[in-house]
């Protein structure tokens, strides 16, 4: 795998077949592709879990039915450029890239935050691993560890994404989503766990406790 | 008496100072101007039971019936004061639709009514896709002079569905009506041949006896319907004639009179629009049989025969060029065939990429082509059949992509411009 610097940035963001380019649109300014990275800007769309609605949040309960449940459970808020949306001390939200991204089939990358940001006590992703052939906008998680409210705007720089190139091309996947079906704000429910292994998680204690 | 009427002043105080602090919360953002309006009304409504209240004890009783009626007309404009801020209040500076909405909504107003309105997006399952200009339609309320344009406007958009944008062309011709009522009829009255149609109207009510008036108030709904769906068609194109055959729907054969013409005139009117603006070849090429299938359509409108209907259609038919020009002349944004042909494949490519069209390589798309670009890539995907027109305007990954692709360019625009 070799990292994208500046120059392979360009060169992959001008690809003349579109299904082999990289996608990031609209890069509203050509100093947002870096040495090495290729910033990101905050989206209009946030995702709020309302506290009151919620007991808590148990992976190993968090199946179809739950997970649909906490989908409702978070309500949408949208904000134009130009507008804010204030983040609370210890609050934590989803946000979106304003970028449309589609990775091509020989790039992965990873989403990092930046450290301007980091010093005001943002913490914008967890360093988001984004697969080859990805489409769609990226999901940021916002959190607040500062002690004062931190006033977010869309359209500002907000995290960078780091691309990496592989020799070969990636295999693409069946897919049996509808099309134009891809991520277009934040997500706030895509379980990392299969439902098999939870059961067999669950099943093993129940073992391990003697229960019938 | 008098401690009556002090007592009804001083409820009138009280609920317009209730009111009053109610609308103050929610003052920022589109329909803030409504919000300022009725503050506006609360002060003044409180000041004139303050003026009454003072007056009271030095009155003679027999002014008491009227100070009386005076105080009751206070509170009736309270209730429309209520009625407005619990139907709009939530509206302004709402954040809870895409940005994308918003964009199409703006850029509606920056087409038929430039620095003339202050959208209020509100959603309704009532009169859907209409729009109500709300200094017009509650005028008991305000006193001149009123505060400079922008005036709130309510975008009355579905409840259940405010993200449909392959039916944001039916907004466009609803925003025509409030266009009209802010100078579109007085131009067309200026431009129509209205003597000819004039004397058809009186030949049809001398035939049947009815009220020539009734008929004047027929003629006058119909050609403004048809003036919005010229102004609707050449702003938004064929996206135009695709919405309205589901949204009529355009196989309805009704021959009663109503406030609207009959659904197949419409469109066969739309392809005459259409035709006027040089889209007829590209429909023939791109969707021809959903071209003849309109057009057969139009062709084939059940008359009733009758006098009223004859003498309406006549009327009409003597409007009719004037309604085209006026439509022409005020729409200065409306989607060029000939640039937008030579956009189509690579709005194609972006499309069958799953990508949002935000930048084309000549220019960023407006909304208009953006809608147009789907329709016409979605029908030749899904087949050039009127149920492609149904799938197509219902298909909710669509609307939702489109959505988002209307709000990306039109930030790229604002950034480039900014």
């Amino acid at each position: 795998m070799t990292l994208l610097l500046h120059d392979q940035l360009k060169s992959a963001l001008t690809r003349p077949v579109l299904e082999d380019r990289l996608i990031v649109e609209p890069l509203l300014d050509d100093e947002q592709v870096g040495a090495g990275t290729i910033d990101i800007r905050l989206g209009t769309e946030f995702l709020e879990v309302r506290r009151w609605a919620e007991t808590g949040i148990d992976p190993l309960t968090l199946a179809s039915e739950e997970a649909s449940h906490l989908a409702q459970a978070v309500e949408g808020v949208f904000v134009p450029l130009g507008e804010q949306f204030i983040l609370h001390h210890g609050q934590f939200v989803l946000g979106a890239s304003l970028e449309f991204i589609r990775l091509p089939w020989d790039i992965s990358g990873q989403v990092l935050g930046r450290s301007s940001w980091g010093r005001l006590g943002l913490t914008v992703t967890t360093a988001v691993v984004v697969q080859p052939g990805f489409t769609g906008v990226l999901t940021l998680e916002l959190s607040n560890n500062g002690s004062v409210p931190v006033h977010l705007y869309p359209g500002l720089r907000v995290a960078q994404l780091q691309l990496w190139a592989g020799e070969t091309r990636s295999e693409r996947p069946e897919s049996e989503r509808s099309m134009y079906a891809v991520p277009l704000g934040p997500e706030s429910v895509r379980l990392a766990w299969k439902n098999d292994e939870v059961e067999r998680i669950t099943r093993i204690g129940t073992r391990l406790s003697g229960s019938p | 008496m008098d401690a009556d009427l002090l007592f009804l002043a001083r409820i009138i105080d009280n609920e317009s100072q209730r009111l009053k602090s109610a609308a103050a919360k929610e003052r920022s953002g589109r329909g803030h101007t409504l919000i300022a309006l009725l503050e506006e009304t609360c002060a003044r409504i409180a000041s004139e039971a303050g003026q009454i209240a003072a007056q009271l004890p030095l009155s003679n009783s027999a002014f008491g019936p009227s100070l009386e009626r005076e105080l009751f007309r206070l509170r009736y404009e309270l209730q429309f004061v209520h009625e407005l801020l619990a139907r709009y209040g939530g509206d302004s500076g709402r954040r809870d639709l895409p940005v994308g909405i918003a964009h199409l909504v703006d850029e509606l107003v920056r087409d038929f009514l430039p620095r003339r309105a202050d959208p209020i997006i509100h959603l309704t399952s009532e009169n859907m896709y209409s729009t109500l200009a709300i200094v017009d339609t509650t005028p008991q309320l305000w006193r001149e002079p009123l505060p400079p344009e922008p005036h709130p406007v309510a975008f009355n958009l579905p409840a259940l569905d405010p993200s449909n944008v392959m039916f944001s062309p039916i907004l466009a011709h609803e925003v025509g009506h409030t266009a009209w009522r802010k100078g579109l009829e007085k131009e067309l009255n200026r431009r129509a041949d209205l003597g000819t149609a004039s004397t058809h109207l009186r030949t049809a009510a001398s035939a049947t006896g009815i009220d020539a008036q009734r008929l004047v108030e027929f003629f006058d709904s119909w050609r403004q319907e048809l003036l919005c769906d010229a102004l609707a068609a050449v702003l938004t194109g064929p996206s135009f004639l695709f919405a309205s055959a589901v949204f009529l729907p355009a196989t309805a054969s009704t021959t009663s009179i109503g406030a609207h013409p009959y659904p197949r005139d419409r469109i066969a009117y739309c392809l005459r629009i259409l035709d006027r603006r040089g889209w007829t070849p590209f429909m023939k090429e791109q969707i021809p049989n959903i071209y003849e299938w309109c057009r057969s359509l139009g062709n084939s409108v059940a008359l009733s025969g009758g006098p009223i209907e004859t003498g309406l259609r006549a009327a009409i038919g003597a409007t009719e060029p004037a309604i085209t020009e006026v439509a022409l002349d005020k729409t200065s944004n409306g989607i060029d065939v000939l640039a937008f042909s030579a956009k189509l494949p690579e709005f194609r490519e972006w499309f069958s990429n799953e990508v949002p069209p935000v930048k084309l390589s000549t220019s960023v798309p407006t909304p208009w082509e953006i809608v147009a670009a789907a329709w016409i890539c979605e029908l030749n995907r899904l087949g050039d059949t009127a149920e492609a027109l149904v799938m197509t305007s219902s298909n909710v990954y669509l609307n939702r992509f489109l959505l988002k692709s209307i709000e990306l360019a039109g930030i790229h625009q604002l950034w480039s411009e900014t």
